[in-house]
C-alpha cells in the first residue's frame, strides 16, 4: 500500500520525514475497512501497542478527505479533538486572569487553535500541514501559544491589579535612581545566572502574587524574574526587556521596582 | 516574498523553535534570533507570550469545561471548514488544467510534483503532455498524481486519456506542425529514464505486467 510522501522542506532544505512507527501505523490502518480503522483510532491508551498516533490520524483524515468520505472525516476529527481539546483549553486558561469574565476570550482562543489545526489538516492543496505528521504535539503547542499571543493584548488592556489599599507610592531619591536603575532585587534573590530549575521555582512562587501587579509591569516582572531576561544589553542584536517594550532601561527599572514593592508589602501583610 | 509565503515560512520557523526548546527560555530565543534575524520580532513576541502562558495563573473563577463540550465546540469549527469547502466546490467545477497546471495551482513546482508522486521530472512532463500510452499507466501512478494535485482519480485519468500535446515552448521550422510519435509505454519509459531514482524504478517495474 503506497503511502504518499511528505513534500514540505525545513529551512535547511531537507524534506520532513515521518517517524517509522507512524509510517507503519498508516500502512496498517489503510488495510482496514473504515469501520475497523475508526474502532482502532478510538483507543485512548497511548502506551498500548494498538494506539494510533496523532500523526497517523492526520494522514488518515487527509486520505479520507481525498476520497470524499465525509462521515469518516468527521469521526476521525472527533477522535483527534477528544485527544487534544483539554490540552488546548487548559493551556489557554491563563487568559482567564484579570478583572471580569474572560471565559469568552478563552473560548475564542480555543476555536482559533482548532481552526488553525484543521485548516492545515484539511488543506489538500498545500503541504503546509506536513509537520503535523512529523511532530503533532509541537505544532499544537505552537498554535496554542500563537492564539494566546493574539488575545493577551486584550487581556492586558483590561487587566487591573487586585486592589491593595495598603500600597503607597514609593518616594524615590533621584540620586538613588542612577545607582540602582540596573538592579531590581528588592526582596528577591539575585537572578543573574540562575539555573533553569531555580527559574522554574521562581515562576511557581510568582504565580500567586501576579494578580496584584498591573500591566505592563507584570510582563516585565515575569520576564526578568521568571526567565532571566536582562533589562538592557550592550549588543543591540540581543533581546532585552527595554527593547521589547521600547522603553528606556530607567523606565523598566521603575516598573520592576514598583512590582517588587507591591510584592514586598504583600509578603509583610501575610506574615 | 509575498505575505502568504512569509507567513508560512515563519510558521515553519516557529514549529522548529518550539520543537527545539522544551520551554520558553531567553537563551533559546537569542540563539534563534541569531539564526533567523529577519524574524526577530516574531520570535520575540512569540517567546514573551510563551513565557506569560507558562507563568500566569488560572483565574479562581475560571469555569471547568468537560471534554464532551470541548469536542462539540471543536467539531462546529471542523464542520464550518468542511461546509465552506463544499459550498465553494473546491476542485469540482474548475476544469482540469493539466498535471503541471494543477500542480502549480497547488503551489507545487515540477520537482515537488515528481517527489510527491515518486516519478522523475522527465516522466511528469511526459504524463502532462500525454506522451505515455494511457492503457499502460498503472492505477497507482494515477492515484499518486491525483493525491499530489488534490483532484480525483477520474479527473486525472480523463486527462491522461486525451491526445498527446506538443510542448508550448517548442519552436518549429517546418511548414506544417510536426506529428508526434506513438505514445510510449509507461514501463518502457521508466526503464529508460536515467534520472529516476533506482528505488522508485524498482517499485514501478514491480507493477509491470509479465512479459509474454
Amino acid at each position: 500500500m503506497h503511502i504518499h510522501p511528505l513534500t514540505r522542506r525545513n529551512r535547511e532544505g531537507a524534506v520532513y520525514q515521518r517517524q517509522d512507527v507512524v509510517e507503519e501505523q498508516i500502512r496498517f490502518a489503510l488495510t482496514l475497512k473504515s469501520t475497523d480503522m475508526i474502532k482502532r483510532a478510538r483507543i485512548r491508551d497511548y502506551t498500548g501497542p494498538d494506539y494510533l498516533k496523532e500523526e497517523c490520524l492526520v494522514y488518515l483524515i487527509r486520505d479520507y478527505k481525498r476520497r470524499g468520505e465525509r462521515d469518516v472525516i468527521e469521526e476521525l476529527s472527533k477522535i483527534l479533538l477528544a485527544r487534544c481539546s483539554k490540552y488546548i483549553n487548559d493551556g489557554l486558561q491563563a487568559l482567564s486572569t484579570g478583572k471580569g469574565d474572560h471565559s469568552c476570550t478563552v473560548d475564542h482562543a480555543f476555536q482559533d487553535v482548532v481552526d488553525g489545526l484543521f485548516e492545515q489538516i484539511m488543506d489538500l492543496q498545500s503541504d503546509r500541514g506536513d509537520f503535523l505528521q512529523v511532530r503533532f504535539q509541537v505544532v499544537l503547542e505552537k498554535l496554542r501559544i500563537s492564539a494566546f499571543n493574539r488575545y493577551v493584548e486584550d487581556l492586558n488592556r483590561s487587566k487591573e491589579a487586585k486592589p491593595w489599599t495598603s500600597v503607597s507610592g514609593h518616594e524615590r531619591n533621584p540620586e538613588e535612581e542612577d545607582k540602582e536603575h540596573r538592579t531590581s532585587n528588592a526582596g528577591l534573590p539575585q537572578e543573574e545566572g540562575l539555573s533553569t530549575e531555580q527559574q522554574a521555582l521562581n515562576r511557581e512562587a510568582l504565580g500567586e502574587v501576579l494578580d496584584f501587579i498591573e500591566e505592563p509591569q507584570r510582563t516585565a516582572f515575569i520576564l526578568r524574574h521568571g526567565y532571566d531576561w536582562p533589562i538592557e544589553t550592550k549588543d543591540p542584536r540581543l533581546p532585552s526587556i527595554s527593547k521589547f517594550f521600547r522603553r528606556t532601561p530607567r523606565t523598566i527599572s521603575e516598573w520592576l521596582k514598583k512590582a517588587e514593592e507591591t510584592i514586598e508589602k504583600l509578603r509583610k501583610e501575610r506574615t | 516574498m509575498n505575505e502568504r509565503t512569509r507567513r508560512e515560512t515563519i510558521e515553519d520557523v516557529l514549529n522548529a523553535y518550539v520543537d527545539s526548546a522544551t520551554e520558553s527560555s531567553y537563551t533559546a530565543l537569542t540563539e534563534w534570533i541569531q539564526r533567523y534575524p529577519e524574524y526577530e520580532k516574531e520570535l520575540t513576541d512569540f517567546t514573551v507570550s510563551w513565557s506569560l502562558r507558562e507563568t500566569l495563573p488560572r483565574s479562581a473563577d475560571a469555569k471547568e469545561v468537560d471534554e464532551e463540550t470541548l469536542v462539540l465546540r471543536g467539531m462546529s469549527v471542523v464542520q464550518s471548514i468542511l461546509n465552506k469547502e463544499e459550498q465553494e466546490g473546491i476542485g469540482k467545477r474548475r476544469s482540469f488544467s493539466g498535471i503541471l497546471g494543477e500542480g502549480k495551482a497547488c503551489g507545487m513546482s515540477i520537482q515537488k510534483l515528481a517527489d510527491a508522486t515518486e516519478l522523475s521530472v522527465v516522466l511528469v512532463r511526459k504524463l502532462d503532455r500525454r506522451l505515455i500510452r494511457f492503457a499502460s499507466i498503472p492505477a497507482e501512478a494515477i492515484n499518486n498524481l491525483a493525491w499530489a494535485v488534490a483532484r480525483s482519480f477520474d479527473e486525472v485519468a480523463d486527462y491522461l486519456r486525451g491526445q498527446p500535446t506538443l510542448s508550448a515552448s517548442t519552436q518549429y521550422k517546418a511548414d506544417k506542425t510536426p506529428e508526434l510519435s506513438e505514445p510510449e509505454d509507461f514501463f518502457e519509459a521508466v526503464r529508460n529514464d536515467e534520472t529516476l531514482p533506482e528505488e522508485w524504478r524498482e517499485r514501478w517495474l514491480a507493477l509491470a505486467p509479465p512479459e509474454i
